[in-house]
């Protein structure tokens, strides 16, 4: 918490209120943007994969996913949506 | 609490409406809609994982008016949030705060997001039918 009293320019009452900026706001909006690039052609692979299957049958499902390229980037974008709807989701409820 | 009211930022209740501030706020009612949109996804990848009657099933639910209306609302959502998320990070990149550059990539993403979801559930459907 801020080092010495003499060096912060926030005031002792603020500091103890705990009032200011919550301090990890741009580690926040860069994580933010990362994964938002990154969903880019994950987000795009995964629609077209769907659109361009000859039909959404189990059977032709399951081969399509379970062809180890597809079942890696089908994990690899669950993963980036659930970090990526964390950031936002916190970012509506903070405001 | 602090017994003095501290200053806050602009919130909903003091903007006037116009394009800028309601396509902000589509942008995140569409982040909330699409990370309900991850529940689906998860429960039909589970579906198939778990099996060709758990698929039929699932697929059922995604056919049911409901299911249907719901993917239709997430196309137009994640197209939305998609073509409006690339004018974030073009703005993040310095490019495209002018009014008019503004304006118009907020309309194309509104109309783009409109024309995508209808053409590809026209697709969809054409494809039902023949």
């Amino acid at each position: 918490m801020g080092g010495s009293p003499f060096m912060s320019l926030r005031s002792p009452l603020g500091r103890v209120l705990g009032l200011g900026s919550a301090r990890d706001g741009t580690g926040h909006w860069w994580a933010q943007r990362v994964s938002a690039v990154a969903l880019i052609p994950l987000t795009l692979w995964f629609m077209f994969s769907l659109l361009a299957l000859p039909g959404l049958d189990y059977a032709t499902v399951r081969a399509w996913l379970s062809f180890p390229l597809s079942g890696f980037l089908a994990v690899l974008l669950v993963a980036v949506l659930a970090y990526h709807s964390y950031l936002g989701t916190v970012e509506v409820i903070d405001d | 609490m602090p017994a003095r009211a501290r200053p806050t930022s602009p919130h909903l209740g003091i903007y006037r409406w116009q394009i800028g501030n309601s396509l902000s706020i589509l942008h995140r009612l569409t982040g909330v809609a699409l990370a309900l949109a991850l529940v689906a996804l998860c429960y039909w990848l589970v579906s198939v994982a778990g099996g060709e009657r758990s698929y039929a099933a699932a697929a059922k639910v995604f056919a049911s008016p409901l299911g249907l209306a719901a993917l239709v609302g997430w196309t137009f959502a994640f197209m939305y949030h998609l073509l409006n998320g690339v004018r974030h990070l073009l703005w993040d990149a310095g490019y495209g705060f002018e009014r008019m550059p503004r304006h118009v990539s907020g309309w194309f993403a509104v109309l783009g997001s409109i024309a995508v979801t209808l053409c590809i559930w026209g697709l969809i459907w054409a494809g039902r039918r023949s």
